[in-house]
């Protein structure tokens, strides 16, 4: 009895001191939520005045051609780039964009060139079996333009030297702090059409005459790889804010089971400490009315 | 005029100057309100944006630099591959510690995630 009591004395520790570190890390999580959201709403300056920008440069152009918009006649491999996180306890996140990323690759049926940032694509890439071309780890918590700009170059190359015909992009998009899910995207080639419709360029007014240094085609294809880069790094941002908001509900729920099972544990203590208490009185009792019963006897 | 300088990551950038310097693959130019509306690639280099007597440095790897507007609205919108202050000498070392802390931080969670999985897989094991 009072063995069994021990074991749960320390079962309801043992439980409490991992609640400990589960909302701690909750607590983390949710500071870099913010954080991580303030990173992906701060980048986006920059990425609307590049698309104003090279919408207004490929107006001017003569002809826009750049091997990254080369649409190949026959698609025989595909590259992909998949982002992960580098750490495991976020809930489903992780193996959501893995099995998004692996279900792109049944589906496509071709050939396939993996590029992934993430230590948890490259573990369950590598240990499925398949080849690995590229992979970064420790760029995941928070991401720099550097790091994007390395992905991007090496898909760029892949691309551009015939290795693959197509780059696609998965990873986690943050609708909300609630809400984030696994998409994939089209990287190369780059759609000729987004810089070259219409209705993307507002223009307010009569449009000025600008004076190109150098000339807007040179200007044009300067612009490329960096709207590239840009992609790669606006969803990278997008897939580490959506790592901590997963991390953080994933440890809130590990918090609060905990703490279902403490109040359990401790139900099932008091019940056995009183079952203790209620044996060793009938046992006093007994001994009690024993002696009594003798000495009546006796007498 | 009003000037912005943009980088990938954010904006490092905002506010009222008299002309801006930099420089294109042709050369040095130097911009002022109600220039002829100018779209120009950047070399790296050491861009200067004045306003009265002061004056603030950037150095950029690149980038390129658009100027238009009125008189009366005159912006110059500069996006740098990087930007930074050429005051803040100190920035590799800072980026160095940063780097340092992200690390240490890992192996911090990586510790403390096989601590939880050892604490979750013991009752399953019949431990306690």
């Amino acid at each position: 009895m009072a063995q069994q009591l021990r074991a749960i004395k320390r079962r309801i520790g043992s439980v409490k001191s991992t609640q400990k570190i589960t909302r701690a890390m909750e607590l983390i999580a949710s500071s870099r939520i913010i954080k991580a959201q303030q990173r992906v709403s701060a980048a986006r300056p920059y990425a609307e005045e590049m698309r104003r920008l090279m919408g207004m440069v490929a107006k001017k152009s003569v002809s826009i051609d750049h091997p990254l918009f080369n649409q190949r006649s026959e698609i025989r491999r595909i590259g992909t780039v998949v982002i992960t996180a580098d750490r495991g306890l976020a809930g489903a996140y992780n193996s959501n964009v893995i099995r998004r990323a692996e279900r792109d690759l049944q589906a496509h049926g071709k050939e396939s060139m993996l590029f992934l940032a993430g230590k948890k694509a490259v573990n369950y890439f590598k240990f499925r079996g398949y080849e690995i071309e590229h992979s970064w780890t420790g760029m995941s918590d928070r991401p720099h333009i550097d790091d994007a700009r390395e992905v991007a170059r090496a898909a760029a190359e892949a691309f551009t030297s015939g290795e693959v015909d197509e780059v696609r992009l998965v990873y986690t998009r943050f609708d909300s702090a609630l809400t984030q899910r696994p998409v994939t995207i089209q990287l190369l080639p780059l759609p000729k059409e987004e810089f070259t419709s219409e209705d993307e360029v507002i223009t307010k007014g009569p449009k000025p005459s600008y004076v190109f240094e150098p000339e807007p085609e040179e200007i044009f294809d300067g612009l490329l790889p960096r709207y590239l880069e840009n992609t790669v790094l606006q969803g990278m941002l997008e897939a580490s804010a959506s790592e901590h908001a997963a991390r953080r509900r994933a440890m809130k729920a590990a918090t609060d089971n905990a703490e279902e099972l403490i109040d359990n544990l401790t139900r099932v203590y008091n019940q056995a400490r009183q079952a203790e208490i209620t044996t060793e009185i009938m046992e006093v009792v007994g001994g009690a009315e024993a002696l009594t019963g003798a000495a009546k006897q006796e007498a | 005029m009003n000037v912005s300088i943009v980088s990938p990551e954010k904006k490092v950038w905002e506010g009222e100057a008299d002309m801006i310097v930099a420089r294109s693959p042709e050369g040095e130019f130097a911009i002022l309100r109600g220039h002829i509306p100018f779209l120009a690639a950047l070399v790296s280099g050491v861009v200067k944006v004045k306003s009265g007597s002061s004056e603030d440095r950037f150095v950029i790897t690149g980038g390129v630099l658009e100027a238009s507007g009125t008189m009366n609205d005159y912006h110059v919108i500069l996006l740098a591959d990087d930007a930074l202050d050429a005051g803040d000498l100190t920035r590799d070392e800072a980026l160095r510690r940063m780097k340092e802390k992200e690390r240490q931080e890992r192996a911090e969670h990586e510790r403390v995630e096989a601590e939880l999985r050892a604490a979750m897989a013991g009752p399953q094991l019949g431990r306690d």
